[in-house]
């Protein structure tokens, strides 16, 4: 079935996203209306309401000489 | 909205952890939603199962990766937001990481200012504020 869609005007829009989200929609050959579709969709998707705490996780001991891993994130993956 | 940074899931998830309670209480407090939902990164996310999977085991990495997904909002660094946090990493003088600027420019997208986490070079960073 066709859709016609509706014409939205939209305020706040950062000028730089914008020209960025423009020219990606251009090099992926979508139109803005279609890719603007696809983005909401995405936006909720992502934003679906999560049904557990996450403080309902049970935590454990590392054991000693793992008291300072939180702080030591950089030095663990990267080695700094 | 808040960004919750890889040390906090680290300090929560290892009671010997000198931060532990400071991030049961910290979670405690973003899951009242006083700084509005909450997220993290996808570039977080593989950090703090680095961690785990180095440190603790492979097994226990699984378990809190699974958590993790199942109860936190995950922002997907796309390639336009790795050029803005490449174009912040090559130019800062501050001794920030490339995951750190993204954390930066995934702050400037969610538009919030508010940032967790026990890292103190990010109280350098003007125009955020550490929740910690």
């Amino acid at each position: 079935m066709f859709n016609m869609g509706i014409q939205i005007t939209v305020r706040d829009v950062d000028p730089e996203v914008f020209r960025n989200f423009k020219a990606d929609v251009v090099k992926s050959g979508l139109t803005l209306g279609a890719a603007l579709n696809l983005a909401m969709g995405k936006f909720k998707a992502e934003l679906q309401i999560k049904n557990k705490k996450f403080t309902e996780w049970e935590s454990i001991s590392w054991g000693k000489g793992t008291e300072n891993i939180s702080q030591d994130v950089d030095k663990i993956l990267y080695g700094e | 909205m808040i960004l919750i940074d890889a040390n906090i899931f680290l300090a929560f998830e290892n009671k010997d952890d000198i931060f532990h309670k400071n991030a049961i209480t910290l979670f405690q407090t973003i899951e009242t939603e006083e700084f509005g939902k909450y997220f993290t990164t996808d570039y977080i996310f593989n950090e703090v199962i680095g961690v785990i999977n180095r440190k603790y085991g492979k097994e226990r990495a699984v378990l809190f990766g699974s958590h993790i997904l199942e109860t936190v909002y995950i922002h997907i660094i796309d390639e336009h937001l790795l050029e803005e946090a490449w174009k912040v990493f090559s130019t800062t003088t501050l001794r920030l990481s490339l995951v750190d600027c993204t954390n930066l420019v995934a702050l400037k997208l969610a538009n919030t200012k508010y940032i967790a986490t026990f890292d103190k070079e990010f109280l350098k960073v003007k125009g955020i504020i550490i929740i910690s």
